[in-house]
């Protein structure tokens, strides 16, 4: 029974987004009138293929007015308003928090990051992956025999680049 | 070969009104899925994407919201075009709650919320989850969604405790969590976790797939459309495993071992075969020969008609021409220069000129041979320049200038007998050499050819070399590099000549030192404008090679049935551009990428991190434990939970990483969670349906009243009593 209620709030609902504007300037009442109305006309010019459509993106779409929400996204954030930045990297986040003001000994987002190896990092070829000595003076680009060597040698710079962003070791211009 | 479609959407569940109130919602909200269903429950009711899309609706132009990993076929709604992936995670903190919310719309949604969510929830976070990210999330949920209470937990945990309920691991023991953007270890001691011995690695599941994704894209750059993430997740889940030896696995393929060749993987992207070319039958090519042949015989008669008009007009010419000639003779000369202006010459020399002209140029039109007859013509040269011998004093000034013409005339001529003279000597010398040759190679014939063959290949390749030049750009095709298009400035589009040119002018333009200027003693200098000019080519130099290479093609072909004029290196450039992409163009092999990648999770370093690897990890956290903890735990169970521990491989390579840190003989239990990727909700699911977690739950007035400095030190009792 419930379902069924539900099914028919969906189908009015995707024209509602068509009408915006018109909605937040009457009543839930008059809106959810009007949508109805709207869709009934849609529902009459619309062919069988675009119906199939409909009833596709009804479930997918949220309905714009979710009853059991207290605020809705779309009043809190009107469309078409600019708005700042609302959120905080991480990084800010983390720096915020003044971590270095609570106690030692417990345990935040900062003290459980853990901490560089102890062993130093082993070399490997960036091309093939393998375990190698060498790197290219040049390119800085570590290869593993005289054949990477020629290959990495004819490489683009944009190549060397992207190989070297893999570890962490572009060049960076900022 | 990969599952590429999502999993269906979630319905939308009708027995919401049907659970009693008091029944928690449980929200695992993992970084890669989000999992939400009703406390005691055996699974989830929803587990999809965490990740939030936008695209346009195609029908009413409205940019929406759509959650999760979305079918393909809704394309034909949505336009993809401008939407890219949100996440509310940084790392494993949520920080954009615009999008938590949006995703908590959804879930609230589909699991069939009409009036009022009214059930208590209980939320996973990641340990030691910042206070901003807390209480931010406490305030969307009791705010928006008006959460009567709302208990927070970290999913690693849980995860334990449903493992140690299922009797899989022991009260002690390490959980190691190897999500999507990172990866925990975090000791236990009776089911609670110790966080101040938890450490963590930002490096997970995300990054192997990336790494993956990036390696293949600069290995394979002409087929980057086809990586798409999705894809590479999948091929990730397929292929991969984690080596136990990570240098002893290298080595089989550095060495090319046998077993390389069967660990070796194959990845066909899909690739349609491009229509085949029909070969023209036998009578389209015979009509096409015919139409050929046509033309051909149709140019040859527009040829020759002109050329016989052209004749009889050259004929007419000159029967005109000495019919006046011989009516000048008939007259003497005070008659006819009258007679000569009407006709429009004015001596009759320039008659005689005329008629010698039209003569030859008819006979050119006839095809004979002229030179010989005009020499003839040529009177000996006394006759010729009278005026030459005759003092300057005894001439008058019109004789003057008629002897400077003479003289001039003179000179010309006789430069022209000498230069014909240099080449009749030329010639001889040609001949000369010829015989030499000849006589050489009756001498030694295998040696004379060996000689004429290496001198062939010499200039053949020194002709290829400067063909290359003037045609190649220099960014490396010839090299088999991987051509990029635009991958440079205006450097790329130079070749090489152009480019040395530009060097010259540049040079040349900066080149006003303090040094003394010496341009000009050495005559060489005045070259450099030569080279500096726009149309100097060493076109000169390489026709007389290029002579040379025929002469020597054609002698060779003389002495030699069997030699053939080939060129030395053979044409790699348009070989590879022309050559149409076959089946195996279209197959990645996967060798070393397949361990290669998930090796980052063990050293982190790989990818320009510097943090400990997972090996370390763990006895990181285990010098972190306070002292009266280490035996137990150290001799508790390993936990591997995460999607990330499903690579095959993950607990040998774990277990001969702890191997190292640990004493001799220590006893190391490493234990895969029964479900990796939902062992956290169903830990999570039993917690929110015992006791506890009514005690432990807090309701927007407790949260109003305790503040922020209480939620931040906020932890769950995971084993109460």
């Amino acid at each position: 029974m419930k379902r069924k209620s539900i099914g028919a709030d969906h189908a009015s609902d995707l024209p509602n987004t068509n009408i915006t504007s018109h909605s937040s300037a009457s009543s839930p009442a008059a809106a959810a009138a009007a949508s109805h109305h709207q869709s009934s006309n849609l529902l009459h010019s619309a062919s069988a293929g675009s119906l199939a459509e409909l009833a596709d993106s009804s479930d997918l779409l949220l309905p714009s007015l979710l009853p059991f929400k207290k605020s809705q996204l779309g009043d809190r954030y009107p469309k078409g308003q600019a708005r700042g930045r609302h959120w905080k990297h991480l990084k800010q986040i983390v720096q915020a928090e003044n971590y270095h003001l609570s106690a030692a000994n417990e345990a935040n987002y900062m003290n459980i990051e853990s901490p560089p190896s102890m062993y130093p990092s082993k070399k490997y070829c960036d091309i093939t992956g393998f375990e190698t000595p060498y790197t290219d003076p040049r390119t800085k680009l570590h290869f593993a025999n005289a054949e990477v060597f020629k290959q990495i040698r004819a490489l683009p710079n944009e190549y060397v680049q992207g190989y070297l962003a893999l570890r962490n070791a572009a060049v960076v211009l900022k | 070969m990969l599952s590429q479609s999502p999993p269906p959407r979630p319905q939308r569940q009708s027995d919401y009104h049907l659970i009693p109130l008091d029944c928690p919602l449980v929200l695992d909200n993992g970084s890669f899925c989000f999992r939400s269903g009703w406390a005691g429950e055996a699974n989830p009711r929803l587990v999809f994407r965490n990740i939030l899309n936008r695209p346009r609706h195609r029908a009413s132009g409205d940019v929406v919201n759509l959650v999760g990993e979305c079918d393909p076929s809704v394309t034909k709604l949505f336009d993809f075009t401008r939407s890219s992936l949100r996440t509310s995670f940084d790392a494993n903190v949520v920080y954009q709650f615009e999008t938590m919310e949006c995703i908590l719309d959804y879930t609230f949604e589909r699991m069939g919320v009409n009036e009022q969510v009214g059930h208590p929830v209980l939320m996973t976070e990641c340990p030691c989850n910042p206070l901003h990210s807390r209480s931010k999330m406490a305030e969307l949920l009791f705010e928006t969604y008006d959460v009567p209470s709302l208990a927070f937990g970290v999913d690693g945990v849980f995860s334990y405790g449903h493992n140690r309920q299922l009797g899989v691991c022991e009260s002690d023991g390490l959980v190691i969590c190897s999500g999507h953007m990172t990866t925990h270890v975090i000791p236990i001691v009776g089911g609670e976790p110790i966080m101040e011995a938890c450490s963590r690695s930002g490096v997970g599941g995300f990054h192997v797939t990336d790494y993956l994704k990036r390696l293949l894209t600069l290995q394979y750059p002409y087929h980057m459309n086809n990586f798409a993430w999705e894809k590479i997740e999948a091929l990730k889940q397929e292929h991969c495993y984690i080596a136990e030896n990570y240098s002893s696995e290298l080595l089989i393929f550095q060495d090319g071992q046998p077993d390389a060749v069967e660990k070796t993987k194959f990845w066909q992207l899909p690739w349609v075969p491009p229509p085949e070319k029909e070969q023209p039958s036998e009578e389209q090519l015979a009509r096409k020969a015919a139409i050929k042949e046509k033309q051909g015989q149709r140019l040859r008669e527009m040829a020759a008609a002109k050329r016989s008009s052209k004749i009889a007009d050259l004929e007419a010419e000159l029967h005109s021409l000495e019919d006046l000639l011989q009516e000048i003779d008939t007259l003497d000369d005070v008659e006819a220069e009258p007679f000569l202006s009407e006709t429009g010459y004015s001596s009759k020399q320039d008659v005689h000129g005329a008629h010698t002209k039209v003569a030859i140029s008819l006979r050119k039109a006839k095809g004979e041979n002229v030179e010989v007859e005009k020499d003839k013509i040529d009177p000996p040269p006394e006759e010729k320049y009278p005026l030459l011998e005759v003092p300057n004093e005894q001439l008058t000034e019109e004789q003057l200038k008629e002897k400077k013409k003479q003289r001039f005339l003179k000179m010309t001529s006789e430069g022209r007998a000498r230069a014909k003279q240099k080449r009749h000597e030329e010639e001889l010398q040609r001949e000369k050499d010829q015989a030499l040759e000849e006589e050489r190679r009756l001498e030694n014939p295998e040696q004379y050819l060996e000689e004429l063959r290496s001198r062939q290949t010499d200039l053949a390749s020194k002709i290829e070399q400067r063909k290359r030049q003037k045609t190649d750009k220099s960014n490396g095709v010839s090299s088999g590099a991987p051509a990029v298009s635009g991958l440079g400035g205006r450097g790329d589009r130079l070749t090489a000549i152009q480019k040395e040119r530009m060097k010259l002018l540049t040079k040349a333009a900066f080149d006003r030192g303090k040094e003394e200027d010496t341009f000009g003693i050495k005559d060489e200098d005045w070259q450099l404008y030569k080279q500096m000019d726009k149309d100097h080519n060493e076109d000169e130099e390489f026709d007389e090679d290029e002579a040379e290479l025929g002469r020597l093609n054609t002698r060779l072909q003389e002495i030699d049935p069997l030699f053939t004029p080939m060129s030395v290196m053979p044409e790699v450039i348009p070989e590879t551009q022309q050559r149409p992409l076959t089946e195996s163009d279209f197959r990645i092999p996967l060798e070393v990428e397949r361990f290669r990648c998930p090796e980052v999770i063990f050293e982190p370093s790989m990818i320009g991190l510097d943090q400990a690897g997972i090996g370390e990890m763990v006895s990181i956290s285990l010098r972190r434990l306070p002292q009266e903890y280490l035996q137990q735990v150290s001799n508790g169970t390993l936990l591997l939970t995460g999607g990330n521990c499903l690579l095959s491989g993950y607990d040998a390579r774990l277990y001969s990483e702890v191997q190292k840190t640990r004493p001799f003989g220590a006893v190391i239990k490493i234990v895969k969670a029964s479900d990796p990727l939902l062992d956290a909700w169903h830990g999570a699911s039993t917690y929110a349906a015992s006791n506890a977690f009514h005690k432990y739950s807090f309701t927007k007035a407790d949260y109003e009243e305790r503040g922020p400095g209480w939620l931040q030190k906020y932890k769950l009792k995971y084993a109460p009593g």
